[in-house]
């Protein structure tokens, strides 16, 4: 049983609970934790009689997890270019419509992400203006290794620049001690925000990928094909059921594993204190 | 020499508007929350730019000018020491100079011992930081400095140690620095004088003294620490003496003091620092158990002379705080010693001297 602020075991029943105790909110998070762990017991317990070597090679599941691990990464790569600076510029600046691009930057995560792929297939498909113009250079927009870009960017790029604005917010009088101490802008940034704020960042980024390697639906609808680990685990569970997806799924989950235990590691080093 | 001309800022019902000017000394600046001081040190600093107005120090305008460009050290609330960077490096961050001249400022501020590691500023105490701080401000060699409460969040002795200090160190720089604290005690002890700020305004500016003197309204005077103020009417002026009725007990403040504050009749406010009376435990036999103060007698001043219930009796540091209910509008508050015999429920006599009451 978990314990108050002071001694609170002499208390009983209701008192218990509501008197500075939090056993009434441990066993309602104890709800969710469960539901969260279920379905990962039920499914690698279920899939045990299907592990195999051979499944981890088979030609789809290979170039599935060479499509991914070779799109996250540059749609990840992208969205910190782009956002970062976009964090930095939301952090500090005031502007007319300012409201209006922090709304913006929220609203993927928001979104289905379906209906974001939609919005990208009237913006980017083969038949629009920019789909046409792109393919008269010999690019292919969409069904192909941009299209997943284009959908993981879109879905993703939102946790870079939230998180990373989080970490400009909280530094904002470092700078202004370091312009005080007669350093400008540039070098204050590259001295003082950018060191301050890289655990916010990196967990930024971390997030960024994890989220990218895992689109599917907007991914489902800008590109199809070339399959993506997660589209692969669609079309595998369609034709051969829910355990044959084992090895994706294995993959996916040691990703994410990697990327929690990694934000947590980068969590240690985000505390900025007085 | 800092001045501000006609300097306005406006907020979201907020306004700044103050014409100001801070001499080579320790100026305090005090007021509520709000009454903009920070917004004042964030147009000196440059961080902030005034909707209209100029800003000069030592006769360069700042208009523009952009923060780093302005050689104006700034302390924060918080120390804002580089966790990344290590005490050594924080204290070189602004300018690189001779390892002798660290280590005499730092000597000077009593943290040289904390150069000879390569220490993380998160390994230091609150005291510490806030020297680590001042340090890194003061090596840059700046023309003027700005403390923005500096001593918050501090343990009190700690806080108590770090004001005179601070005190020693600024008073040598012989630049403009600007001190701002919402505590009237620390600005006494720190500052050579004094800004009283309220609602974006300047209310008085002067040499502390002069402030408790003649303080320019009630305001001032409360956050000042004459926290006893009655409001009350003239009832006789002229030769040489001057009374005032305050609703219960007729007041007699030292005339010069109250030359210009009107005829009989005409309403004005009182002001007593509870520090300035003395209490006495015995009306009839008040020689012998006088708590605090000297004979007003002895020195040929005019002494007020009040009779009261004691209504509570606080102990406080070094002294206890003596709320007194006197028939009065408002009851009011004293200091007596430590070792005052004082008790709830015990009649006494207030007494202070004509020349400690201020007409507001």
């Amino acid at each position: 049983m978990t314990r108050g602020y002071g001694d609170q075991s002499n208390r009983t029943g209701i008192g218990s609970i509501f008197g500075g105790d939090y056993t009434l909110f441990g066993l309602l998070g104890a709800v969710l934790v469960v539901y969260l762990l279920y379905p990962f017991v039920t499914f690698f317990a279920g899939a045990q009689g299907h592990v195999s070597v051979g499944g981890f090679m088979r030609s789809e599941v290979v170039s599935a997890a060479r499509y991914s691990l070779t799109t996250a990464p540059v749609s990840t790569a992208l969205a910190t270019v782009f956002g970062v600076p976009l964090a930095y510029f939301l952090s500090r600046a005031e502007f007319r419509g300012k409201l209006l691009v922090d709304s913006l930057v929220i609203l993927p995560l928001i979104l289905p992400p379906v209906v974001g792929g939609t919005m990208l297939l009237t913006g980017f498909g083969n038949f629009t203006p920019v789909g046409q113009f792109a393919n008269s250079l010999g690019v292919t927009l969409t069904d192909s290794y941009i299209g997943i870009v284009f959908a993981q960017t879109f879905v993703a790029s939102p946790f870079v620049v939230i998180t990373s604005r989080a970490g400009f917010d909280s530094i904002e009088e470092y700078e202004k001690a370091s312009r005080s101490l007669g350093k400008g802008p540039v070098e204050t940034f590259a001295r003082v925000s950018l060191p301050l704020s890289s655990g916010h960042i990196l967990a930024g980024i971390a997030l960024t990928f994890a989220r990218s390697i895992g689109e599917f639906g907007a991914t489902m609808m800008t590109a199809y094909n070339p399959h993506t680990m997660p589209t692969q685990i669609w079309v595998t569970f369609i034709s051969r059921g829910v355990f044959a997806t084992l090895p994706i799924v294995a993959m996916l989950v040691a990703l994410g594993l990697i990327v929690v235990v990694g934000i947590r590691y980068s969590g240690k080093n985000i505390g900025v204190n007085g | 020499m800092i001045r501000l001309e006609g300097v306005t800022k406006t907020y979201a019902g907020f306004g700044l508007d103050v014409d100001l000017r801070f001499e080579n000394e320790i100026t305090a600046v005090i007021g509520p929350s709000g009454s903009g001081k920070s917004t004042l040190l964030g147009i000196l600093s440059g961080h902030d730019t005034p909707d209209s107005g100029t800003v000069t120090l030592n006769g360069r305008q700042l208009d523009g000018v952009v923060p780093e460009e302005r050689n104006i050290g700034m302390i924060f609330q918080r120390p804002t020491l580089f966790p990344h960077l290590s005490v050594r490096a924080n204290i070189e961050y602004g300018a690189e100079i001779d390892d002798s001249e660290i280590h005499e400022l730092c000597e000077l501020l009593e943290i040289a011992d904390l150069l000879e590691t390569d220490r993380s500023p998160e390994t230091l105490s609150g005291g510490e930081k806030r020297r680590v701080s001042v340090a890194r401000a003061i090596v840059t060699a700046p023309d003027a400095l700005l403390l923005d409460e500096p001593t918050t969040g501090l343990d009190e002795p700690i806080r108590r140690r770090l004001k005179y200090e601070l005190r020693r160190v600024l008073t040598e720089l012989d630049i403009p620095c600007i001190y701002v604290t919402h505590d009237q005690n620390e600005a006494s002890v720190v500052a050579d004088s004094v800004v009283v700020m309220r609602d974006g305004a300047v209310l008085q500016q002067g040499d502390y003294g002069e402030i408790l003197e003649s303080p320019r309204n009630e305001f001032v005077a409360d956050f000042v620490g004459i926290e006893n103020l009655i409001r009350g009417e003239i009832r006789q002026t002229g030769s040489g003496r001057t009374v005032v009725d305050i609703g219960g007990a007729l007041v007699e403040p030292e005339s010069p003091g109250v030359e210009g504050a009107g005829a009989p009749n005409t309403e004005v406010c009182v002001g007593i620092a509870p520090e300035s009376m003395t209490v006495t435990a015995n009306p009839r036999d008040d020689e012998e158990r006088r708590t605090r103060g000297q004979d007003p007698g002895a020195t040929g001043a005019r002494t007020n002379r009040i009779e009261c219930v004691v209504e509570q009796v606080i102990p406080e540091r070094g002294a206890k705080t003596v709320f007194l209910e006197c028939g009065l509008p408002k009851r009011l508050k004293a200091v007596s010693n430590a070792d005052s015999t004082i008790e709830a429920g015990n009649e006494v006599v207030v007494e202070f001297d004509a020349s400690d009451v201020v007409i507001v």
